[in-house]
């Protein structure tokens, strides 16, 4: 665009790039083109895992039947997505819960032979 | 030892511990001020303290502690030691090994003086909680595939000093510890808690952990009583046979092996200086330090192989670009590059062994930490008299 449109925009406004004041005006303009670009990667970067996980929640829970939707849904407004604490810290509890289950089926006295 | 995964508070009918002098006595549940989370890696050598408040991401407390208790000798004159004690520890217990029994507690990573152990512990107690005001929640770790007989000894010695108990294997703590949770999700950053072989080479032990989502059973996890201490062993024996007399201790040997230890080939010469007898020697230690050094590859790499095998073929080719070493056998040089040439000569795909870094005193008690952190309130186990 930069290349291309831009001097056939600026040829068809009449403005000649070398002009110094249209030079600062376009300086003005890429710059905070630049920052709205780096602004909008980093908004993606923190809010992209946080959308695949409502993704993830969505598809494997369907939405409920018509009598058990909730208000703001039937008034058009999504429900509030579930509250998942940072992904690291439930998944540790799971793994304790998993663990203590194995000590538990380990510490299990074996059931008593019958007597053949 | 029983525990039990209760509301109660720990029983009072137990005999009250013996405490050293300058260290608090934990007040009754009544009494605590505040809840103190603990990250506890109880190494043969050396073990790492971490401690924080829950809720929060803060360590309040970070120690590598060596773990040596040493028991002030009869007869030593008032001042020798630093206020008189009667009992030290870590570094002050090895920098005084003159006037000390020095004894260590732990042994192929589990507890073989239960009195001593409970020393070490009481007084890393009072590194994290000084005042000795606060509920102490610990997250232990123990070797991988440690028996029902190792964990009750812990709990045994923990008894009176940590309010809730968790024993948790220390590879998978390493895998924890490891893990950056601000990368966790974000494309291109493999979880090591997803998929990864963790390999924990530390003094009494090297223990090997399969971790890919769930919380490995005891088949996706191996403990080799062959580790650093092995070959500190290996090469005093050699040391005794070419140099009679030396009067080399297994201390100097152990600093020798930590500056210069290595697997691989030969790398003869290897010139160290040593004082014998009052008398500095040079001498040629190439083979003796890479000879003891190679034994462990021969002993993990069966182990490692093993593991690999259990994974299943969708996840074996990444599992294999994600092998880590940490603990102090980490530290060998060579050591990553060995295993993962001898894993790429019998045919594995692509494998990349790497060393976890610098921190890798660190990892299991801080995996520890984290744990302590996410356990619910039911997980946490209360330790019955």
């Amino acid at each position: 665009m930069q290349s291309c449109d831009l001097p056939r925009a600026l040829a068809l406004a009449g403005a000649d790039e070398a002009d110094p004041v249209i030079a600062a005006r376009l300086s003005v303009v890429f710059s905070a083109e630049e920052e709205r670009v780096a602004n909008a990667a980093v908004l993606a970067e923190l809010i992209g895992p946080i959308l695949a996980e409502r993704l993830q929640f969505l598809a494997s829970n369907p939405a409920p039947a018509r009598s058990g939707v909730p208000a703001e849904a039937v008034n058009g407004a999504e429900p509030p997505p579930p509250h998942r604490p940072h992904p690291a810290a439930p998944g540790i509890a799971d793994f304790i819960e998993e663990m203590l289950v194995q000590e538990r089926a380990t510490s299990r006295p074996a059931p008593a032979r019958r007597a053949s | 030892m029983t525990t039990a995964t209760l509301e109660k508070p720990a029983s009072s009918a137990s005999p009250a511990p013996t405490l050293p002098a300058g260290v608090s006595a934990p007040r009754t549940t009544a009494a605590r001020t505040k809840t103190l989370l603990v990250g506890l890696d109880l190494g043969t050598n050396k073990s790492c303290l971490l401690a924080g408040s829950p809720g929060g991401s803060d360590i309040a407390v970070s120690k590598v502690i060596p773990s040596f208790v040493g028991y002030v000798k009869d007869g030593i004159v008032d001042g020798i030691i630093t206020g008189n004690a009667r009992i030290l520890y870590g570094e002050d217990a090895l920098r005084q090994m003159l006037h000390v029994r020095l004894v260590a507690p732990i042994a192929a990573g589990v507890i073989a003086d239960p009195d001593a152990a409970r020393d070490l512990l009481t007084h890393i107690r009072s590194l994290a909680d000084p005042a000795g005001n606060a509920e102490i929640r610990a997250v232990v770790g123990v070797p991988a595939n440690a028996g029902a007989a190792a964990r009750d000894d812990i709990r045994r010695c923990a008894h009176g000093l940590f309010d809730r108990i968790l024993l948790i294997p220390e590879p998978f703590l390493a895998a924890l510890g490891y893990r950056d949770d601000t990368r966790v999700g974000q494309s291109g950053y493999i979880d090591p808690v997803v998929n990864s072989l963790f390999v924990d080479i530390g003094g009494g032990t090297s223990d090997l952990c399969l971790v890919q989502g769930y919380f490995p059973t005891s088949e996706d996890q191996v403990s080799i009583a062959f580790a650093g201490d092995a070959i500190d062993q290996l090469m005093h024996d050699e040391l005794n046979r070419t140099y009679p007399n030396n009067g080399l201790s297994r201390h100097t040997v152990r600093e020798i092996k930590e500056t210069h230890g290595y697997v691989g080939p030969s790398r003869k010469p290897l010139e160290v200086k040593v004082i014998m007898g009052g008398k500095g020697h040079t001498i040629e230690l190439g083979d003796v330090i890479g000879r003891a050094s190679n034994v462990l590859i021969d002993k993990i790499y069966p182990a490692l192989t093993a593991l690999i095998e259990r994974a299943s073929s969708d996840s074996v080719v990444a599992l294999l670009q994600n092998i880590i070493l940490t603990g102090g056998g980490s530290q060998i040089k060579g050591i990553d590059a060995v295993l993962q040439k001898r894993l790429s000569d019998d045919g594995y795909e692509s494998p990349k062994v790497r060393l976890a870094g610098q921190d890798f005193k660190r990892y299991v008690a801080l995996g520890a930490l984290k744990a302590a952190r996410a356990a619910r309130e039911n997980q946490w186990q209360v330790l019955l008299g």
